[in-house]
């Protein structure tokens, strides 16, 4: 529990801003992204973000990206009912981490013990998913392997590199599933297979462009987004039909 | 080019969006039908939540309509006096649809009820109109005369209370049957997504026995209005269309469609009708297969898009 305990305080010195940033001589760990914000646009199909550091000594990091806001989930289970596949039973999980991107510089096992995964909630089997009810369990199994499929639970062992001294990067990936909201990277360096030395930086994802206007119009609007939906509609079908009839 | 659409939240093939489009404005065009019926189950199948499939089939079917009815119009076969008992069926019918739409989302049984709606529908739909296809065509190759029909058909429906006049198309009918044929096609349209004329079309036939002449500008009224509707509902009560996804398929929709026209002109109606039921009968076909066969995953995301 020391290390998760020196983490969080890590984490709260990290989120207190300047007067942490201001004394970056005592730390071992420097940190930057290439940009604080992901901009979903309209030809948005998933996106590569670049993380970069450099360390007093070179070590193991271990970087990962996770939502701020847990969001609920709600997951369905298939069974056949009379020879056709039906949604037989669902759970519906308070809390859901939307995202969980983990990059280390070699297999985590080799890095440090299980545990060590298991209490920061890096392992996807330790994520804090809520209700923690052990009779939900395939369910919960059932939604991680399912974020894997859409590659929002991910983990690349090989994705950080030290192209130079003390130096390291790391390309982290976000899918084209990868939903708006507020998001964090942490970033951990280990030695001995005890965390040392971690920091954190806030990303933001949000929709732009016209997507951001339509999604925005959609949801605090609805009557005057299906006017101009009909509006839109009749129009070019008219037009269309006057075009061709000539 | 992927487009990313703001509604479904998902990133898809614009090129391959609009061909859908374009095909199903062709189909609009070549059978006189809305396209829905082909969209809905592509677009579930490209991995768009199908609650957003089906909401945004509307501005689509819209504009097939109302070019269709902009034709009839001026060749004056619209009967208005049936296209309005039609239409006040539909509206109550559409607004129903989408409520309960609204309700099988939230206890998460929509797509199970969509698939199950498209095979239970596209199936009876295909093979009757195989089967009556198939008569025609079979008769015609004999060179027998195909035997006089009544004016109009006296079936049960005959005896319904509340007797109208509508004198265009020189029927006598309950007010309740235009009505109830409204009703269905707008529960239809507002679960499925479809326009609902390749039910109506052969319902006001052979039920109401309307002549042929009057009955695709009559549908096409009654599925301008059912549809925009059915949008404005969607877009209000499930916050479910997907305005990037409706316009962009409405772009190929809109050069399908006089396309489609043109074929049709030079294509024999029977053989046209028989190809409308095979294609019927195959995506039928194809969503019971996906209804019996194993999933692949047994347990799911429920995935609603950002309108929640």
């Amino acid at each position: 529990m020391s290390a998760r305990a020196i983490l969080l305080g890590l984490l709260l010195a990290a989120l207190l801003g300047p007067s942490a940033h201001a004394q970056p001589a005592q730390r071992s760990i420097n940190i930057d992204l290439a940009r604080q914000r992901v901009s979903i646009s309209s030809g948005f199909s998933g996106t590569e973000l670049l993380l970069y550091g450099a360390v007093d000594q070179r070590s193991d990091i271990v970087a990962y990206v996770t939502s701020a806001q847990p969001e609920p989930q709600t997951v369905i289970h298939k069974d056949r009912v009379f020879g056709i596949w039906v949604n037989r039973g669902s759970a519906t999980f308070t809390s859901v981490p939307v995202l969980h991107t983990v990059v280390s510089t070699r297999p985590l096992s080799e890095i440090a013990p299980a545990q060590v995964w298991r209490n920061n909630r890096i392992d996807f089997a330790a994520l804090d998913i809520q209700p923690n009810d052990p009779a939900l369990a395939p369910y919960r199994e059932g939604l991680v392997q399912a974020k894997i499929r859409e590659g929002l639970y991910a983990i690349d062992e090989k994705g950080v590199t030290y192209p130079d001294g003390r130096l390291f990067r790391a390309t982290l990936h976000f899918p084209a599933t990868l939903p708006p909201g507020r998001y964090t990277v942490t970033v951990l360096q280990l030695r001995d297979g005890r965390i040392i030395d971690a920091a954190v930086r806030p990303l933001t994802v949000t929709k732009v462009g016209v997507g951001a206007w339509i999604s925005e119009l959609a949801r605090n609007n609805g009557l005057i987004y299906g006017l101009l939906a009909i509006f839109i509609a009749a129009t070019a079908g008219l037009l269309a039909g006057y075009a061709f009839r000539r | 080019m992927e487009l990313y659409l703001p509604i479904a939240e998902i990133s898809v093939n614009a090129i391959a969006l609009v061909a859908l489009g374009l095909t199903a404005g062709f189909l609009s065009g070549l059978f006189g039908v809305g396209g829905g019926f082909l969209m809905t189950p592509a677009l579930i199948f490209i991995g768009v939540p199908p609650a957003v499939a089906v909401a945004s089939q509307g501005p689509q079917i819209i504009a097939a309509s109302i070019s269709s009815l902009d034709v009839q119009w001026r060749r004056g076969s619209v009967d208005v006096r049936v296209g309005l008992m039609l239409l006040l069926g539909g509206l109550i019918g559409s607004g129903a649809g989408v409520v309960l739409f609204g309700f099988l989302k939230s206890i998460g049984q929509i797509d199970i009820v969509i698939a199950l709606a498209f095979v239970a529908i596209l199936t009876s739909m295909g093979w009757l109109m195989l089967a009556e296809s198939a008569r025609t065509i079979w008769r015609q190759r004999r060179h027998t005369q195909t035997k006089r029909r009544k004016l109009h058909p006296h079936y049960w429906v005959a005896r319904w209370p509340l007797k109208m006049r509508f004198p265009r198309s020189r029927l006598y009918v309950s007010a309740f049957l235009p009505i109830s044929l409204g009703f269905g096609a707008g529960v239809l349209s507002g679960i499925m997504g479809i326009g609902g004329g390749f039910v109506l079309v052969p319902a006001m036939i052979y039920l109401m026995g309307m002549p042929t002449l009057m009955v695709i500008g009559t549908s096409a009224f009654q599925i301008v209005f059912v549809a925009a509707n059915v949008t404005l509902l969607q877009s209000w009560h499930n916050h479910t269309v997907d305005l990037m996804l409706a316009l962009t398929m409405l772009a190929g929709g809109v050069i399908g469609g006089p396309i489609g026209a043109r074929v049709a002109g030079k294509l024999p109606s029977e053989q046209l009708r028989a190809l409308l039921a095979l294609l019927l009968v195959g995506i039928s076909i194809k969503l019971f297969v996906d209804l019996v066969a194993t999933p692949e995953q047994l347990y799911q995301l429920v995935n609603t898009g950002s309108g929640g």
